[in-house]
C-alpha cells in the first residue's frame, strides 16, 4: 500500500508539475497573443484613419469644386461607390480597403446641418451619440479580407465669429459709441489694401456709397474713415458721346507708421463734417476734430493672424489697455500669428480664393424676376414684405406684401425703402426719414442692385420703435446695403444677409449670417457736429447696439464716400455691436470649416 | 503475506515519466521566458510606434516627419525609424518601424492629410 502510494504520488506529482508547466506556458503565449492582437488593433484604426484621410481629401476637393455656398450640401453623397483607400501591401502583409459604409444597417449619417443630436446606426433605442453639426462616419477596414468597422465622429464648424480682411477696429465706449463685445474667435486676414497699393478703374469703382440720401450716415460715418486716400491716376477718357472713362484711382496706403491688423479700443481720431456752400452749391469738407479715448470693447476669443496677401506682412494687433475704471483686460484669448488659414501658404493665392468664394455674392439665373408693379411704386415701398405664399402668412398687418413664388426670387435695380415725416422743434423743422422696413418671410431673394431702409438714423419715433430688417430666409443685394436707423429683427431659423457692402447704423438682433464681400461698417447714431450744423434730436440718444448672433464675414475694405474725394471707410468697423458666435446659422459657411475627427472607436456590428 | 509484484515495474515507469515530462516543462521555461519577452517588447514597440504616427498626425504641414532614435526602456534599446511617403501633394504614407536587438521590427502604417489642419 505503500510503495502504491509513493507511485501515486510521484505520478499526481508529475500531472501537478506538468499542468502548472502547461497553465504557465498557455498563458505566456496569450501574453504574447494579447500583444499581436494589440498591434493588429492599433494598425487597423491606423488604416482607418488613413481611410479618414481619404476622406479629408474628397471632402475638401468637393467643396473647392462648389459653385456657391448658399446652401449646405451634403457631403457624404460624394463618396457613393469609391473607397477610401486601397493599398497592396510590400511586405506580404496582404491587401488593406476602406470603405466608407453608406448603405445598410450600419450606415454612415449626416448630421452636419442640424443642432440637434441623433440616433448612430449603433445606438440602442434611447441612444442619441451623433453630435450636433457633425458627420457620423462608419468606415469598414478590410485587411486581407478580414473586415473591422470603426465609427468616427466629424465635425465640420466654421469657427469664427469674424473673419475679416484687416485692418479691423473695434472702438470703445465713448460719448460717440457704445462698447463692442466679440464673443467667439476672429480671423484677421491680410488686406491687399495694407500691404499694397492697388489700382480700381473707377467707373467700376466698388459701391461708392450714395450717401446723398442720407447725409446724416454719412456724418455718422466721418468717425471712422481710415488714413487711405485714393488719388487719380491720369485724366480718364471719353469713349464717344454718352460714355465716360473717368479716371483711375490710386489707393495710397499709409506706411508709416503701419496700421495694426486690428486694434481693440484706444484712441480714436474724430473727424466732423463741415457744410460749406459756393453759390448755390452746397458741399461738404472733413475736418479733423481731436481724439477721443475709447474702452470697454472687449473679444472673448481667440485672434488668428492670416498673411493671405500677395505681400505678407506681419500683423500688428493693437489692444489699448486704457480701462478708465475696469482694469480687466481686453482681449481674452490668444493671438496666433500666420495661420495658415485652409492649409494655405502665406501670400498663395489658394487662401485668396478660399475668401473670394466665401464672399462670393450668389446670383443664381434661375430665380425668377419678381415684376410685381408694387415693388417700384414709391407709396408702397414704406413697408414691404416679401412672402413665399406657401410657408407664410398671405399678409401681414402695416406690411404691403409681394408673393415670391417658390420662395426664391430677384428684383431687378435698386430697392429704396424710405418716406419722410417732418417734425418740428421749436422753431427748427426737421425732416426725417419714416419707415423703412423690409421683412423677408421664409424665401430669398435677391435684390439686383442697392438696397437702402432709411429710418434716418431713429430707431424709435414717437416712443415707438420701428423695424427696419426683420424675417427669416436668405436676402442677397448685389450692392449696397444701407440700413440707416430702425431695427434688425431675425429671429427663428434666421436671417442670411449676402451684400457687397453694407453700412449699418441700427440697433437689435440678428439671428443669422452676414456676409460682406467689398466692406461693412458699423456705425453710430452720434458724431462730431459742425458749428454750422442743425443738431438733430436723436443726437441726445444714447448708442444703441445691434447683436448678432451667427457670424459676420466681410472680404475687403472698399467702402468709399461719394463727394468726399479720397475718403472712405477703408477698415472693418465694429461700432455699437455685440457679436456672438452661433454655429447655428452658419450652415452655409460651415462647409467652409476644417473638419475635425472628433473620436473614433472600434464597433462590433 | 503475499508481496505484489509490479513496484520495480512502477518505479521504472514513474522515473520514465518523469525522465519524459520534467526535460519537456524545463524546456518550457526558455521558451516561455523568450516568449514573455517578446510579448513584452512588442507591446512596448507598439506603443512607441503608435505613439509617433500620432505625433506625425499633429506636426504641421511644413514640419519634415522622417524621424530616426534609439530609445531605453528598461534594459531595452529600441531603435526608432519614421519615413514619410508623399502620395499626391496632400496625402502622406507615414510608416514607423521599431525593433530591438533579436526582434523583428514592428510597423505600423497610416495616411495622412496634409492640405489642410
Amino acid at each position: 500500500m505503500e510503495r502504491r502510494g509513493s507511485l501515486l504520488t510521484v505520478l499526481l506529482l508529475t500531472v501537478a508539475v506538468a499542468v502548472t508547466g502547461l497553465a504557465i506556458a498557455s498563458s505566456l503565449l496569450t501574453h504574447l497573443t494579447l500583444s499581436s492582437s494589440l498591434k493588429e488593433s492599433v494598425q487597423s484604426e491606423l488604416w482607418a484613419r488613413a481611410g479618414f484621410a481619404g476622406f479629408l481629401q474628397r471632402a475638401h476637393q468637393a467643396q473647392s469644386d462648389a459653385q456657391s455656398l448658399n446652401e449646405a450640401r451634403p457631403v457624404l453623397s460624394a463618396f457613393e461607390g469609391h473607397e477610401l483607400l486601397y493599398r497592396r501591401e510590400l511586405e506580404g502583409e496582404g491587401l488593406v480597403q476602406v470603405f466608407l459604409e453608406l448603405h445598410g444597417s450600419h450606415a454612415s449619417i449626416d448630421n452636419s446641418s442640424q443642432s440637434m443630436a441623433v440616433r448612430s446606426s449603433f445606438d440602442a433605442a434611447n441612444q442619441t451619440s451623433v453630435p450636433p453639426f457633425c458627420l457620423d462616419l462608419v468606415l469598414r477596414v478590410e485587411h486581407n479580407g478580414r473586415p473591422r468597422w470603426f465609427e468616427a465622429a466629424v465635425q465640420q464648424v466654421w469657427p469664427y465669429a469674424l473673419a475679416a480682411v484687416g485692418p479691423i477696429v473695434i472702438p470703445g465706449g465713448s460719448e460717440y459709441t457704445a462698447p463692442s463685445r466679440i464673443h467667439g474667435r476672429v480671423l484677421a486676414l491680410q488686406s491687399e489694401l495694407a500691404s499694397q497699393e492697388l489700382l480700381w478703374d473707377a467707373y467700376t469703382f466698388p459701391r461708392i456709397l450714395k450717401l446723398d440720401s442720407t447725409a446724416g450716415l454719412k456724418a455718422a460715418l466721418i468717425p471712422f474713415i481710415g488714413p487711405e486716400r485714393t488719388e487719380p491716376v491720369g485724366q480718364g477718357s471719353q469713349d464717344g458721346e454718352d460714355h465716360i472713362n473717368p479716371p483711375v484711382l490710386r489707393l495710397v496706403p499709409p506706411h508709416n507708421p503701419p496700421r495694426p491688423r486690428l486694434s481693440l479700443n484706444g484712441p480714436l481720431p474724430l473727424n466732423r463734417l463741415d457744410e460749406v456752400s459756393e453759390g448755390d452749391r452746397v458741399g461738404y469738407i472733413i475736418n479733423p476734430a481731436g481724439h477721443v479715448e475709447t474702452h470697454g470693447s472687449v473679444i472673448e476669443g481667440d485672434v488668428d493672424l492670416c498673411e493671405n496677401s500677395p505681400s505678407p506682412a506681419p500683423a500688428i494687433v493693437e489692444e489699448s489697455t486704457t480701462q478708465l475704471s475696469d482694469p480687466e483686460q481686453a482681449l481674452h484669448g490668444d493671438v496666433h500669428h500666420n495661420v495658415q488659414w485652409g492649409g494655405a501658404e502665406p501670400g498663395s493665392s489658394s487662401g485668396r480664393a478660399r475668401m473670394a468664394k466665401i464672399v462670393e455674392v450668389p446670383n443664381p439665373a434661375d430665380w425668377p424676376y419678381l415684376n410685381d408693379p408694387r415693388l417700384v411704386d414709391p407709396p408702397y415701398r414704406t413697408h414691404l414684405r416679401l412672402a413665399d405664399p406657401d410657408q407664410a402668412p398671405a399678409s401681414m398687418t402695416g406690411y404691403v406684401t409681394v408673393p415670391v413664388p417658390g420662395g426664391k426670387g430677384r428684383i431687378q435695380g435698386d430697392l429704396i425703402l424710405a418716406g419722410t415725416e417732418t417734425q418740428f422743434s421749436g422753431d427748427q423743422q426737421y425732416s426725417f426719414a419714416e419707415y423703412g422696413a423690409l421683412n423677408i418671410d421664409h424665401c430669398s431673394v435677391l435684390v439686383n442692385g442697392n438696397l437702402l431702409l432709411n429710418n434716418g438714423g431713429m430707431s424709435t419715433m414717437n416712443g415707438n420703435q420701428h423695424l427696419a430688417l426683420t424675417g427669416t430666409g436668405t436676402l442677397v443685394v448685389n450692392g449696397l446695403l444701407t440700413v440707416d436707423g430702425g431695427i434688425l429683427d431675425a429671429g427663428g431659423s434666421g436671417l442670411v444677409i449676402y451684400c457687397r457692402s453694407f453700412v449699418i447704423r441700427s440697433s437689435g438682433q440678428l439671428n443669422g449670417l452676414l456676409i460682406a464681400a467689398e466692406g461693412g461698417t458699423f456705425t453710430t447714431g452720434r458724431y462730431p457736429q459742425s458749428a454750422t450744423s442743425m443738431e438733430s434730436p436723436f443726437q441726445d440718444q444714447e448708442p444703441t447696439v445691434l447683436t448678432i448672433r451667427g457670424g459676420l464675414v466681410i472680404g475687403a475694405n472698399r467702402l468709399q464716400m461719394r463727394g468726399s474725394a479720397g475718403h472712405g471707410v477703408t477698415q472693418t468697423t465694429l461700432a455699437n455691436v455685440n457679436l456672438e458666435y452661433a454655429p447655428e446659422y452658419l450652415h452655409g459657411l460651415n462647409q467652409f470649416g476644417d473638419l475635425r475627427l472628433l473620436t473614433m472607436k472600434e464597433r462590433q456590428p | 503475506m503475499k508481496r505484489r509484484g509490479g513496484s520495480l515495474l512502477e518505479v521504472v515507469l514513474a522515473v520514465g515519466l518523469l525522465s519524459l515530462t520534467i526535460p519537456l516543462l524545463l524546456n518550457l521555461i526558455p521558451t516561455g521566458l523568450n516568449s514573455l519577452r517578446h510579448a513584452d517588447q512588442l507591446t512596448v514597440a507598439t506603443s512607441l510606434a503608435s505613439y509617433r504616427v500620432d505625433q506625425a498626425a499633429r506636426l504641421p504641414p511644413d514640419t519634415p516627419l522622417a524621424l530616426r532614435e534609439q530609445i531605453q526602456v528598461g534594459r531595452v534599446t529600441y531603435t526608432l525609424v519614421r519615413a514619410a511617403y508623399a502620395v499626391d501633394p496632400e496625402l502622406t504614407d507615414v510608416d514607423v518601424a521599431v525593433w530591438a536587438d533579436g526582434m523583428h521590427p514592428v510597423t505600423l502604417t497610416t495616411r495622412l492629410y496634409r492640405g489642410s489642419h
